[in-house]
């Protein structure tokens, strides 16, 4: 198939870009970028977009196949892509939401301020690594028995805070609450819950990370007050999913839809789109195990904040206050939602695949002192740049499907990383600059170095300047937990 | 069915915390493959693979005769 090149995309606005549904017959919707011309240019060049016409071929998908400013190739699917299909009879498709099922990024607020805590920092690095299980096969501190196991899907953070590893005030800043509600253990496979049973409180390897970075600036005081966040303050912040729990139920209900693809008369040009109608028994199926990974993601970052809340407590005692929880957000995942589409209000299937929700003002799920700020919106950096917290607006609704980057994209691949980088002077010339990492291994810091991933602020930037979400604060890191 | 396959393996690994150095296929029809594989545990896993993907997987016979396969492990 022929790749997209620069002449096969129209400019519709300002940072959106079109592929036209006339770029390829299979298509149903055209395809959009959103996107700078520079960051757009770098896009063009790996199959990213190639993907993303693949996706507009989707049974039941409504409007446009889109990819956020930080897009790069996944596989079958592009990561940083969104796509909605028809509610409840276009397909759901467990590639569009990815192997780590929710996938997601929250935020920690301290009362400490960078000043007068610094020479800490190397000790609370140290002390974060001893809390948190990190690199793979290290099992974490819970066993869970089956029935525990059951509980976890069905509750996913409550479960932490109802057994003593979580903050009751945490579960109203998460999104959906840290529980999705169709979610039905009994269709989560047995190996999939053996792989989770010792894995809560564990953040795994890959680009996974626990970090402690302090307000660098703010955009928006107002928007920042109601966030509680101050320049010089110190917040964690915590990147990881839900493990091999999920990983397993992506991969057995891929190859489940694989095989029941020709009874659907689903044909596509990716073996890794595999899907299903929503409402037919595997559809539904998929969606209901999906949303018990889901909920054993959330579940797992309310342990792992617990973690490092003890870390915290180890080595700040009293004068460190309490860590509260500015928000949790995912970054893989389906959901079902309602937008205006041609003049109506629709029902549909958002599958946000290293994509952000990015709902405005006015949300009913957002805790009191958020409704009239919007939506928190974290955006993890890559290790040693900085990260950035930003608030849905009402136009993200209106232009991609309520959804918003979720980092800074990849730039090389890990092998390329691993070529260019000596992990040890990495390390070192960080602690230089006063960022303290401690990871599993040297090679995690090669493959996660800053030279492997695009500058994350062309793509806030971007997402800026597009309207579809606001900046609000930059945040600087003083010490990374890495698996 | 080569993929799915791997993928058991794979999740055989975590579940039982051990990398597999040999296999031997019991049984190999059109839609079904029994082996016993066997290796040591481990303490910990240098690389995290979360899944074996149908990405680009393709299967061919190259100059010597052999089959060689292209699978890409998500990590």
């Amino acid at each position: 198939m022929r790749k997209v090149e620069k002449i096969d995309i129209n400019k519709l606005e300002d940072y959106l870009w079109e592929i036209p549904k006339s770029f390829r017959k299979d298509m149903r919707v055209p395809a959009r970028i959103l996107a700078s011309e520079s960051l757009l240019d770098g896009i063009i060049e790996d199959r990213s977009l190639n993907q993303l016409v693949n996706v507009a071929t989707l049974p039941g998908i409504q409007k446009a196949s889109m990819v956020m400013p930080d897009v790069h190739e996944g596989y079958g699917f592009p990561i940083g892509g969104v796509a909605a299909t028809r509610y409840p009879d276009g397909v759901i498709s467990p590639g569009g939401i990815g192997y780590d099922i929710n996938c997601g990024v929250r935020l920690l607020t301290s009362k400490l301020q960078i000043d007068d805590v610094k020479v800490k920092m190397e000790a609370l690095s140290k002390e974060m690594y001893a809390q948190i299980p990190s690199g793979m096969g290290k099992g974490g501190q819970i066993k869970l028995f089956s029935d525990e196991m059951e509980e976890v899907l069905s509750k996913g953070a409550e479960w932490a805070v109802e057994n003593g590893y979580g903050n009751k005030e945490d579960l109203e800043y998460i999104e959906s609450h840290g529980k999705l509600s169709y979610a039905d253990p009994s269709l989560v496979s047995e190996m999939a819950k053996k792989r989770g049973t010792d894995q809560l409180g564990t953040i795994g390897s890959g680009n996974h990370f626990v970090e402690v970075d302090y307000v660098e600036d703010i955009y928006d005081d107002e928007i920042a007050n109601a966030y509680n966040l101050k320049k010089g303050q110190l917040v964690v912040l915590i990147h990881t999913g839900s493990r091999g729990l999920g990983h397993q139920v992506a991969t057995d209900y891929i190859r489940i839809m694989m095989n029941v693809m020709p009874k659907y008369n689903i044909e596509l040009p990716d073996r890794e789109l595999a899907c299903a109608p929503f409402n037919s028994e595997e559809g539904q199926n998929y969606f209901k195990a999906m949303c018990a990974a889901a909920n054993y993601a959330w579940c797992n970052r309310e342990v792992i904040s617990w973690e490092v809340r003890t870390a915290w407590n180890n080595i700040f005692g009293k004068e460190g206050g309490e860590l509260k929880l500015l928000y949790d957000v995912a970054h893989n995942i389906a959901k079902i939602e309602n937008y205006l589409i041609d003049a109506i209000e629709q029902k549909v299937i958002v599958h946000r695949k290293g994509a952000t929700r990015a709902f405005g003002p006015g949300f009913e799920e957002l805790p009191d002192a958020y409704i009239n700020a919007g939506q928190p919106v974290i955006i993890p950096g890559s290790m040693g740049t900085c990260s950035y917290v930003l608030a849905g607006t009402t136009k993200s609704k209106a232009v991609t499907f309520g959804s918003c980057c979720h980092g800074a994209g990849r730039r090389l691949s890990r092998r390329a990383a691993k070529r260019q980088v000596n992990a040890p002077v990495l390390k070192e010339a960080l602690k230089e600059r006063g960022i303290y990492v401690e990871a599993g291994s040297f090679k995690g810091i090669a493959e996660e170095a800053p030279i492997a991933y695009n500058d994350v602020n062309q793509v806030v930037e971007t997402v800026q300047a597009s309207g579809i979400a606001k900046k609000i604060a930059k945040l600087r890191p003083v010490a990374v937990v890495k698996g | 069915m080569l993929i799915d396959f791997l993928s058991d393996v794979l999740s055989s690994s975590y579940i039982e915390n051990a990398i597999y150095c040999t296999v031997k296929i019991l049984e190999f029809s059109d839609y079904s493959i029994k082996a016993e594989i066997s290796g040591i545990h481990v303490e910990i896993f240098d690389e995290e693979i979360k899944a074996v993907t149908y990405h680009e997987a393709s299967i061919k016979k190259n100059n010597n005769k052999l089959w060689e396969t292209y699978i890409i492990f998500d990590i």
